[in-house]
């Protein structure tokens, strides 16, 4: 039998690699998906979807545990089922890898469980992956290749992972609540984690060697973020780096370093989240002489071509912010750009990072200090979330929304905003962003009221000294 | 009958005008909209747009001709006419078909010298072989960076080609769709926004498409100025004011100033490659050109020797106490040279920022006084005509200038070995009344050594 032939033929189905398939369908490509693990990749099996139902079991437990009593809700004794708690946010992503399956196949796109490897510019070997069935031919061919494998955990050289020491894929699915816990990093996948465990109970302590949470956010967010976490009793040790890891008993010492001091952590559990790193080894790019840069990531031309011009790479695999949403889009513009539909470029400045912990923080484009880097004169509009009706009526007044616009024109080229539901207003930045609005647009589209998306408008308002609220 | 095209009044005080160029010839079919010439007027160069469709018939004022306002220039005839024959009566009752183009030849002063016509219009009225002329290196009139301006967006497979991409949109009843952010850029800059073309959904306007149009704006004037239509053998030219300054000035420097010059090579390959990847990381913003990066070495430079930043009067030798680095940039009669203050003070983007608004200025005009004034030290860039060497005429009452050649592949001895190097010659004209060799000399190999190590200009 002939190897079977496609237009494309990507290699994962994350949220990169299937949104580019179905949106490869869509513009009349014959097209093939390559898996060897589920399909939905990270984001749907270990990252965001299950990640975030854990988090809402973690809200729903700060609120009956802390702020039930301000609200005159009399609680008795509150015990929980930790298994349940997993079991739900395993059940959440299974369900939604269906979904992927069922829309792989309504888009006539043939789905491989197998592991790819690039064996010519136009060829996939297919090997078996592990528990899965021997894969129904050795070797598809096809015009062009996506690799959309993304990105893993990444590990400091001589960790194991096991025995109480977890990345984040293990602890979505440990049915344990661990009395203590370190968290090496405190990064978005580490304080998500701190957040959920704190809300349930364990003594969190985050380590991490920068200055500041969130390295590389606004200062000002980070230091906000710090303080929500501390009055949470979470103990966050910044400057700390990681040194080493021992077991001592029943439990494992941590120590870590700060400017030649040593230090020891002892608890009964530790997460390491250092970072992802991209999934781009093993995959024979080399042979197709795919280049990479430094880090992994391959390297990818502004219609995201690999250095091999019939392979292309999308998502996490190939730059920084690792994100599904980001994944999403590139895929869709890498194969807009194939079929000739749309002009090659993409801006990275409007994908909004996002993290979930309570307060969310939600941010977009550049920082007050990233665009002074950059030598662009700007004006910044900065509201507390206490100024707003809505944060005060619903007991959500911590945080604030900062918004960073130029001098000259006052385009609007960032934002930054923690607080409750700051994940789901800062879309109307990302929009206007798009549409290159300015802090006019921003301050005199009127908000409804009472509503947090308020917050945007005063900030609007107050880069240009007239915010009404404060 | 034909209808008649006459001299417009292009501004209040015009009494004549000169046809610099015909866009349309004889037998060319005119749609609405589209320019059709360029006239030379006492305020500013403008262009002439159609008034209605037609077919141009016959041209009565040649290129380089003057005619007084109101004068037959040349007629058309409308598009169903056969040639020759006699007038469509539709046509015939209409108005002279032509108007100036909107926005440039209202009745309000000028915003300085007019801008023209984007290269666009010119490249697409003189047939496709006129767009890529010039290398797009040489578009950058402030600089040598073989970068600045980027040819227009590619038009993706399959789309179509909007039939009219270049008639004026907006105030005939269709809405012009444009970013905020582009409006008020426009604004700014003093373009009507019916000139430039959209590239977003539905032919939205978008900053990155205005921006496009100033850089194509900019390259069509530097086409103008290479093929300069001026100089007509056996004719005499009158002398502009900016000629006259020139003149004077340069007279000026030449006898009192006892110039001497200093030439050194210098290997440009670590620039390219810092050129080359600050693009590729998009870090900055602005677009670093090399001009950007040898002002940054030269305000370091400066900084170490501040004997060449400096002032002859007869009471003393006066040091400058800040670097404020001028450079030349050729403008359609002559050259301008904006100055960037302080340079001391200014990382390597916040130079790329001001010095791209200052040469932005000079072609649109708006400056203020001391942007074009102060200067402590001037750089004269020829690199973008390929020159190989050259020395320019110190700016009284500076103390030097630094004349600055192409980079060119020429060999270099490596390790002993000849290799091909990317090399570029500059050439630092002294006033010997303040400077004597062996500063300027130094001078020079620190300059050059900020040049070839330039991960100093980051710092």
């Amino acid at each position: 039998m002939p190897n079977p032939r496609y237009d494309l033929a990507a290699i994962g189905s994350g949220p990169g690699g299937y949104v580019a398939a179905i949106r490869a369908s869509q513009l009349k490509m014959k097209v093939a998906v390559v898996e060897r693990d589920r399909p939905g990749g990270v984001c749907l099996n270990w990252g965001c979807i299950p990640s975030k139902a854990l988090l809402n079991s973690a809200q729903a437990m700060e609120t009956i545990r802390g702020a039930a009593k301000e609200h005159g809700i009399e609680v008795g004794e509150v015990r929980f089922d930790f298994k349940k708690v997993i079991a739900r946010s395993r059940a959440a992503a299974d369900k939604l890898a269906r979904g992927v399956r069922y829309l792989l196949k309504k888009n006539n796109i043939d789905f491989y469980e197998a592991e790819a490897a690039v064996s010519g510019p136009h060829r996939l070997t297919l090997a078996q992956a592990a528990d899965k069935p021997p894969p129904p031919v050795a070797s598809i061919e096809s015009e062009r290749i996506l690799i959309a494998t993304g990105s893993g955990e990444r590990l400091f050289p001589g960790m194991k992972v096991g025995d109480g020491v977890m990345t984040s894929k293990e602890a979505l699915v440990a049915d344990r609540l661990p009395t203590s816990i370190v968290v090496i990093g405190a990064g978005a996948v580490g304080l998500e984690f701190a957040y959920f465990y704190q809300a349930f109970g364990s003594k969190v302590t985050i380590v991490e060697l920068e200055k500041q949470m969130l390295p590389g956010f606004d200062a000002e967010l980070a230091e906000e973020l710090r303080r929500a976490f501390l009055k949470r009793g979470v103990t966050v040790m910044l400057g700390h780096g990681y040194k080493s890891l021992a077991r001592s008993g029943d439990s494992w010492r941590v120590t870590v370093d700060a400017a030649g001091a040593e230090k020891t952590i002892e608890a009964g559990s530790v997460l390491i989240a250092v970072g992802r790193g991209p999934l781009s080894a093993n995959l024979g790019l080399e042979g197709a002489g795919v280049e990479f840069e430094r880090g992994g990531f391959i390297k990818i031309d502004d219609s995201f071509r690999t250095t091999c011009p019939s392979i292309y790479a999308i998502g996490d695999v190939v730059r920084p912010p690792l994100l599904a949403h980001k994944a999403s889009a590139e895929g869709i513009a890498a194969v807009e750009i194939m079929a000739g539909v749309r002009e090659p470029g993409f801006d990275l400045l409007s994908i909004a990072g996002c993290i979930y912990c309570e307060p969310e923080v939600a941010t977009v484009g550049l920082t007050e200090a990233d665009a002074r880097a950059r030598g662009i004169e700007v004006k910044v509009g900065k509201i507390p979330l206490r100024a707003l009706g809505k944060a005060v009526a619903i007991n959500e007044a911590e945080g604030f929304v900062k918004l960073v616009a130029t001098k000259q024109y006052g385009e609007v080229i960032g934002c930054q905003i923690i607080g409750h539901h700051a994940t789901d207003i800062i879309s109307e930045v990302v929009l206007g962003k798009t549409l290159e609005a300015t802090t006019a647009e921003f301050g005199k589209s009127v908000h409804p009221h009472p509503t947090m998306s308020e917050g945007i408008m005063e900030a609007a308002l107050a880069a240009d000294g007239e915010a009404i609220n404060f | 009958m034909s209808n008649d095209i006459t001299m417009p009044k292009l501004s209040d005080t015009m009494e004549e005008g000169k046809i610099i160029r015909w866009l349309k010839h004889p037998g060319d079919t005119i749609r609405l909209g589209e320019v059709i010439a360029e006239v030379e007027t006492d305020k500013a160069d403008m262009v002439l747009e159609a008034f209605d469709d037609g077919v141009l018939e016959q041209i009565k004022l040649q290129e380089g001709e003057t005619a007084p306002v109101g004068a037959l220039i040349a007629t058309i005839r409308p598009l169903d006419a056969a040639a020759g024959a006699g007038a469509a009566p539709k046509a015939a009752e209409k108005e002279p078909a032509l108007r100036p183009s909107r926005g440039r030849a209202r009745k309000e002063p000028p915003p300085a010298p007019s801008p023209r016509l984007p290269s666009a219009a010119a490249a697409a009225a003189e047939g496709a072989d006129t767009a890529p002329e010039f290398h797009p290196a040489m578009s950058a009139i402030q600089s040598a960076a073989p970068t600045a301006i980027p040819m227009p967006p590619r038009r993706p497979a399959g789309a179509a080609e909007p039939a009219l991409a270049l008639a004026p949109r907006g105030g005939d009843g269709q809405k012009l769709r444009a970013s905020p952010l582009a409006r008020r850029a426009a604004e700014e800059a003093g373009v009507d926004l019916s000139q430039v073309r959209g590239t977003g959904p539905e032919g939205r306007i978008t900053k990155r498409d205005l921006d496009n149009y100033l850089r194509q704006e900019q390259l069509f004037r530097f086409r103008r100025l290479v093929s300069p239509r001026e100089g007509e053998p056996g004719s005499r030219e009158e002398l502009s004011k900016m000629r006259k300054t020139i003149a004077l000035r340069t007279a000026a420097s030449k006898r009192e100033i006892p110039h001497f010059y200093v030439t050194t090579e210098v290997d440009m390959e670590e620039a390219v490659k810092l050129k080359n990847s600050l693009e590729a990381t998009e870090l900055f913003d602005e677009e670093i050109s090399f001009n950007d990066i040898i002002v940054k070495a030269c305000a370091l430079a400066l900084a170490r020797y501040p004997r060449i930043n400096a002032s002859y009067q007869d009471e003393g030798i006066v040091i400058h106490p800040h670097i404020n680095i001028g450079f030349a940039v050729a403008v359609e009669d002559g050259l301008l040279i904006p100055v960037l203050q302080q340079c001391e003070r200014l990382s390597l983007p916040e130079i790329a920022r001001a010095a791209h608004r200052l040469v932005a200025k000079s072609s649109r005009g708006g400056f203020t006084t001391d942007e074009l004034s102060g200067a402590t030290f001037t750089i004269s860039n020829m690199g973008m005509l390929g020159v190989e060497h050259f020395a320019a005429v110190i700016v009284p009452p500076q103390a030097a200038i630094l004349a600055v050649s192409a980079i060119k592949d020429r060999p270099v001895v490596r390790d002993g070995r000849v290799a091909v190097g990317k090399t570029m010659m500059i050439t630092l004209s002294c006033d010997h009344r303040i400077v004597d060799g062996v500063v300027a000399g130094r001078f020079l190999q620190e300059l050059k050594r900020f040049l070839e190590n330039p991960a100093s200009l980051l710092v």
